[in-house]
């Protein structure tokens, strides 16, 4: 029972911070139907800006993390105005994953493929919780996770930029017509998505080990969420994040580790195959 | 008769005799086992552009097929005994199979959902080839016996192998162009739509579309495994082979009948001397990402088609 | 008649790409030295295993210059021609086929970790040339009839755990551990090491309560340690690699849970180790080929010079390394010539003396002495057994919580 609930809670708390990686591929998916292959890259370079920011200026890692996402921010904008713009939607998967390869390759050129955290000595205990442990530096990033998806929501729902992001999701032409500039929507929502994700991957190099070709191993855990969710969903896109989290948890402590990374894949082919749209997504 | 056939294809006659008899001619084995290997993925790339040059379906887990074409092979061979090259064609129909068992499935979504669905098939066999250690040897792959001849005979043999693989994917690829189901591939890549309400049957011909793609990646993979006597999950499964795959295609023209083997001699060839200058490995990949995606974004027709477009020059 | 024409351009343009690919090669190519010994090698100094492949670097590094400090071999100064693998067992075949195909080196040094072994090994056996490493020990690597492959680690991985069962012989018979859990990467030197460990655990009586295999490269160790805390066994065997060892420490710590006994590999023989961990490291144990006090002929100096050039004690990778450089130059020097064939027959047929010891060679290619086991006491390796001997004094057993 004790093992049980072990595997629950350590797969709950990394979910969290799944979630907040997969939503800013399920915000630019959703905004410009544009799948992001290379999130998971721009997630690990977040992490790496992090860790030399800690590792060389002893800046810490948490002002990092702001620092790093508003600069994916502006990577973002850019990226998407001069190039990721000027091709077919077709294409843009093509493009973007090569610009995953091109980005890991450069990092993996630049700074090695030397296995990197950012420690931080004090994160690495756990509280005791009935006999249950909860990792701390676990706790931690759950915590900015949902504290961060919780202000994205409260921005999506409250401010201008927000509604004209989803009027944008919902119906294109419809917020044209309202007044809505779609194309600098969808240039700060490229900028916003990649920042999310860097946060989430700033977070997760502070729980775990992390190298440039990390990134293949995420992006295929990222869609899954984000397909299983449902496009253009971000509650979907949560609540799949936290139950792939608890699947991955629990297939690794009762089946093997070895097959655990093959259940994002499973989830995503079987959601693919049978229902598309997702737990909660609209019409593929 | 004769004669008018071959002042027609002089040129490419002239190129494939040379190559046929270039391992005789050579001055270093070094020269075979380059060509091989650029012989290896062009043949990938030709497969991938059945699929995803002509049908308009860019898969992007084509190492999927590679590695069940080697692990054929690796198995059949290893554990019992049958002859190489015979394996190395049981592979490309297993590959075919899996094709079509994936593609059912696959082959109705659009787009970018095709691609993830691909992407995820190479990632899915790669860790179910791990994990099944007794059937396939898992991490620590397969051994297969060395070949019982020296190493220069070894190589000139498996040269004759990728090159005679190499003739027959142009040649498919190059009568399927000209062919009935050719042009229907092509009305299904420009407007899939239109051409399902014009009558095309869009799913058959998906179907051997990708079962024809898978093939000859399957048969590289298979003679591929015997020359290097040594396979893993890792290795043959890797989303590199995916990747090269789409990039020559693609840099070379996808669409046309010799894109994939002009883009993969020319980036390979780039690749062996970058990686064989700089002792730094890495930096091929950088070089090559980088070109793709300028072909991506300033000419997405690859180079045969700016050579045929800009330029003028007609190479099928 | 222009559409001839046009073809022909665009097939001249092919060709001479082609030709001048291959010009290009002829002419990079380096040119066989006269007057230069060349000895290749490709090591993992990025990636998974970088840490490790480090020490080898060093290793063979330290041996050409003591090579050439006694005026090279056979006349000729010895050059090393070094690439890295980026800890890809692809990548380290092809450099070697580079290594000896177009560089051509005369003499080769094995890279490091198992995987990369066994795959190099098939290219370096079909170009017959030897190869002498100290890097990879598994038994599969030798179990393929190879002839031009040498080891230099004392001992295959299966017998990796042998000084800690030694050690635990040793023990009162009610202080003995009764029950054991293994872990390890699903790759071929981990899976070697699990395969001896069961051996020697099951003619103990001792009752393995898991076995559990985790992927290669994986970042998280929770779920397969939080099965290994509920079976609470008393021992704890890892068969890891650095990161993988370090990872297991810390995952251990955020569990708040130590077995009895906790015995890792390659991790624990490294400096880094203590470094990256600190206190939490104390009281491991692990596997050490080779330490700076082992009583060998030409140990100290080796200690001391490796000392004086990098500013460190040399690890049991790096005497390895070294040693591999020792068994090709005996080899060398007494044949007097480069003929691999002669250099392998040689090696087969005496028993050489290098800083890790006597290494006599089975047929196969792999010396059986066996490893030390060592424990980590407030920041020192401590070897704990040697020789089927217990020579020191362990911290057992490990306080079953961290606070």
């Amino acid at each position: 029972m004790r093992l049980l609930a072990q595997a629950i809670v350590n797969g709950l708390l990394i979910g969290g911070v799944y979630a907040l990686m997969s939503l800013g591929l399920s915000l630019i998916f959703g905004v410009m139907n544009i799948a992001n292959a290379a999130q998971a890259a721009f997630a690990i370079l977040a992490a790496y800006i992090t860790y030399w920011l800690f590792t060389l200026y002893n800046i810490n890692p948490f002002i990092g993390m702001v620092i790093s996402s508003v600069l994916l921010f502006l990577i973002g904008t850019v990226l998407y105005k001069y190039v990721v713009r000027r091709v077919s939607e077709l294409m843009a998967f093509t493009l973007l994953y090569l610009m995953a390869m091109f980005l890991e390759s450069v990092m993996v050129f630049v700074w090695t493929n030397l296995y990197r955290g950012i420690r931080l000595p004090y994160l690495s205990t756990s509280i005791s919780v009935g006999g249950v442990f909860i990792f701390l530096d676990r706790l931690v990033g759950f915590t900015i996770a949902i504290t961060i998806t919780a202000i994205v929501a409260f921005m999506l729902k409250y401010t201008y930029f927000g509604k004209a992001i989803r009027a944008s999701i919902q119906n294109p032409i419809g917020a044209t017509l309202m007044g809505v500039n779609v194309e600098k929507i969808r240039m700060i929502s490229f900028g916003l998505g990649l920042a999310i994700s860097g946060f989430a991957g700033s977070v997760l190099g502070i729980i775990y080990p992390f190298y440039p070709t990390l990134a293949e191993l995420w992006i295929g855990l990222m869609f899954a969420i984000v397909v299983f969710g449902g496009i253009g969903s971000l509650t979907g896109t949560l609540i799949a994040a936290i139950v792939l989290g608890i699947a991955n948890s629990l297939v690794g402590t009762y089946v093997s580790s070895v097959w655990a990374p093959l259940v994002a894949f499973v989830v995503l082919i079987l959601t693919l195959w049978l229902r598309p749209t997702g737990i909660m997504g609209r019409k593929v | 008769m004769l004669e008018n056939l071959v002042r027609k294809y002089w040129p490419i006659l002239a190129i494939i005799a040379f190559l046929a008899i270039f391992p005789w001619i050579s001055p270093e084995t070094f020269f075979v086992d380059f060509l091989l290997l650029l012989f290896m993925y062009a043949i990938i790339a030709g497969g991938w552009n059945i699929i995803g040059g002509y049908t308009g379906y860019p898969s992007f887990g084509h190492t999927a097929f590679f590695g069940l074409g080697a692990y054929t092979t690796a198995i059949l061979v290893s554990r019992f005994g049958i002859p190489p090259f015979i394996t190395a064609i049981l592979g490309g129909l297993v590959a075919a199979g899996f094709a079509f068992l994936i593609g059912y499935p696959t082959l109705r979504l659009k787009g970018p959902y095709f691609a993830i669905a691909t992407l995820s098939m190479g990632f899915v066999l790669q860790i179910l080839f791990l994990n099944l250690g007794p059937i396939t040897g898992g991490g620590e792959g397969i051994s297969l016996p060395l070949p019982p001849w020296r190493i220069e005979i070894t190589i000139t043999i498996v040269y004759y192998a990728m090159f005679i693989t190499l003739l027959a994917t142009i040649l498919t690829t190059y009568l399927l162009e000209r062919s009935r189901v050719g042009l229907a591939l092509r009305c299904i890549r420009d407007d899939e739509l239109a051409a399902e309400t014009s009558g095309v049957p869009t799913t058959k011909l998906k179907l051997i579309s990708f079962m024809l793609s898978a093939f000859f990646p399957g048969v590289a993979g298979g003679i591929y495994a015997y020359y290097s006597t040594y396979i893993d999950p890792f290795t043959v499964f890797t989303p590199a082979i995916s990747m090269f795959a789409i990039i020559f295609s693609m840099f070379g023209g996808a669409g046309t009948v010799f894109g994939p083997l002009i883009g993969s001699a020319i980036l390979f060839t780039i690749d062996e001397a970058a990686r064989y200058s700089f002792t730094v490995p890495g930096i091929d990949l950088i070089v090559f990402s980088g070109i793709a995606m300028a072909v991506v974004i300033f000419f997405p027709e690859g180079l045969v088609g700016l050579l045929r477009e800009r330029i003028g020059v007609k190479i099928p | 008649m222009r559409s001839a024409i046009t073809k022909s351009i665009a097939v001249v343009i092919i060709v001479i790409i082609i030709a001048a690919g291959l010009a290009a090669y002829y002419f990079l190519r380096p040119a066989p030295g006269k007057n230069v010994i060349k000895v290749g090698a490709a090591l993992s100094l990025t990636g998974e295993y970088g840490r490790t492949g480090e020490w080898y670097k060093l290793g063979y590094e330290y041996w050409v210059d003591e090579v050439n400090k006694k005026g090279g071999l056979l006349g000729k100064k010895v050059e090393l021609i070094l690439y890295d693998d980026q800890s890809d067992p692809t990548t380290a075949a092809n450099l070697y086929e580079k290594l000896i195909t177009v560089d051509k080196v005369d003499l080769l040094l094995g890279p490091y970790s198992s995987a990369i072994v066994f795959a190099v090994s098939s290219v370096t056996e079909k170009y017959r040339m030897v190869m002498v490493e100290g890097g990879g020990n598994a038994l599969k690597i030798f179990s393929r009839g190879y002839r031009y492959i040498f080891l230099t680690l004392p001992g295959l991985a299966e017998n990796i755990t042998k000084g800690l069962w030694d050690w635990i012989d040793s023990l009162p018979e009610d202080q003995k551990p009764k029950t054991l859990a293994i872990i390890n990467a699903n790759d071929l030197f981990p899976k070697a090491i699990a395969a001896g460990a069961k051996l020697y655990a099951k003619k103990r009586g001792i009752q393995i309560v898991l076995h559990e295999e985790y992927p290669k490269g994986t970042t998280d160790l929770t779920p397969v340690l939080t099965k290994v805390k509920e079976k609470n066994p008393d021992i704890l065997i890892g068969g890891t690699y650095f990161p993988d060892a370090v990872l297991v420490v810390k995952t251990l710590k955020q569990l708040n849970w130590r077995p009895k006994i906790v015995f890792l590999t390659v991790g624990p023989a490294m400096p880094e180790f203590w470094e990256t961990l600190g206190e939490d490291a104390n009281g491991i144990m692990g596997e050490s080929w080779w330490e700076p006090s082992a009583p060998w002929p030409g140990v100290k100096e080796f200690v001391e010079g490796f000392k004086a050039k990098f500013g460190k004690e040399p690890d049991y990778h790096a005497a390895c390394a070294y040693a591999a450089g020792q068994v090709l130059e005996a080899a060398v020097r007494a044949v007097g010539s480069l003929d691999q064939d002669k250099i392998a027959e040689w090696i087969r047929t005496h028993t050489i003396q290098t800083v890790v010891g006597p290494l006599k060679y089975t047929e196969a290619g792999y010396p059986t002495l066996g490893p030390l086991l060592i424990q980590w006491q407030n920041g020192k390796r401590v070897i704990i057994a040697a020789g089927g001997q217990v020579v020191g004094e362990a911290i057992y057993p490990l306080p079953s919580t961290w606070d």
